[in-house]
């Protein structure tokens, strides 16, 4: 599956441990700078469960708390990884340049 | 943002994406409500989300309500771009570009469409063309060529009509 930008802030906030819609809203707010809208949000949900690479838990108060799943992890490693190795290329070659 | 309206708009997803996520949905909304974070633009973004999650259900009854809401989505927001096709390329005396590089197609349908059998044949333009230069025959855009951007969400364009223009060279 290609991974989205948001698909891979909500896997990056999930793999943080489990949470429901709202904390997960917080939690990118928090760490990304992102405000994914509730439209956004339930698309992604949808998409990245049918994948299996999240689960939903039992409901708390009508809330579903939501998990990674390993093969969620290991997509995510993959393409963290790969985001990795493209902004270490790209941080050197634009110190280079700009020395 | 009312909690009435946006639960009517959660009704634009899918059948299966509603049973799913209807009361999670619900839970998200008044949390959003309770905390003050549920600005009118809201319905918006669920508009087009739900848009979109009915294109990935491939129902025809469902993209012609896509077509629909999406230009409705663009009006709420007020922020409607198309990103950036092939660049021009040139190949022995004449050049391509794509056709929204340099004219407005107008009358075309919006949203992907099932053939290029669906896309007017010539589209109607909103300026004429240059002498010379020709139309081609509509053809299904391609994933991954160009993109819609409505309410700060990028959608791929894949399975929109697409014209190319050729200019000869004189």
């Amino acid at each position: 599956m290609d991974l989205s930008e948001r698909n891979v802030l909500i896997l990056a906030s999930l793999a943080g441990g489990p949470k429901h819609g709202y904390a997960l809203v917080k939690d990118v707010q928090e760490f990304a700078g992102v405000t994914l809208g509730p439209g956004t949000l339930y698309g992604c949900l949808a998409k990245l469960e049918e994948s299996g690479l999240i689960e939903a838990l039992p409901a708390q108060d009508r809330r579903l708390p939501y998990r990674i799943t390993v093969v969620g992890l290991e997509l995510l490693q993959e393409r963290l990884s790969a985001s990795a190795r493209v902004a270490e290329v790209g941080l050197a070659r634009t110190r280079e340049a700009l020395a | 943002m009312k909690k009435r309206l946006a639960l009517w708009l959660f009704g634009l997803y899918r059948p299966s994406t509603r049973r799913r996520y209807r009361d999670d949905f619900e839970g998200l909304i008044d949390d959003l409500i309770d905390s003050g974070e549920a600005p009118w633009h809201l319905c918006a973004e669920i508009a087009a989300a739900g848009c979109v999650d009915r294109l990935h259900g491939r129902r025809p009854a469902g993209i012609v309500v896509v077509a629909g809401m999406l230009v409705l989505a663009a009006a709420l927001t007020l922020t409607i771009s198309v990103g950036p096709g092939p660049r021009p390329t040139s190949t022995g005396s004449s050049a391509t570009a794509p056709i929204s590089a340099q004219f407005n197609a107008v009358g075309i349908p919006v949203g992907p469409q099932p053939s290029a059998a669906s896309c007017p044949n010539p589209p109607a333009l909103s300026s004429q063309l240059p002498a010379g230069a020709v139309i081609s025959p509509p053809t299904l855009t391609p994933p991954d060529t160009a993109s819609l951007t409505v309410a700060g969400h990028t959608y791929d364009a894949a399975g929109t009509c697409q014209y190319t223009v050729t200019y000869n060279s004189p």
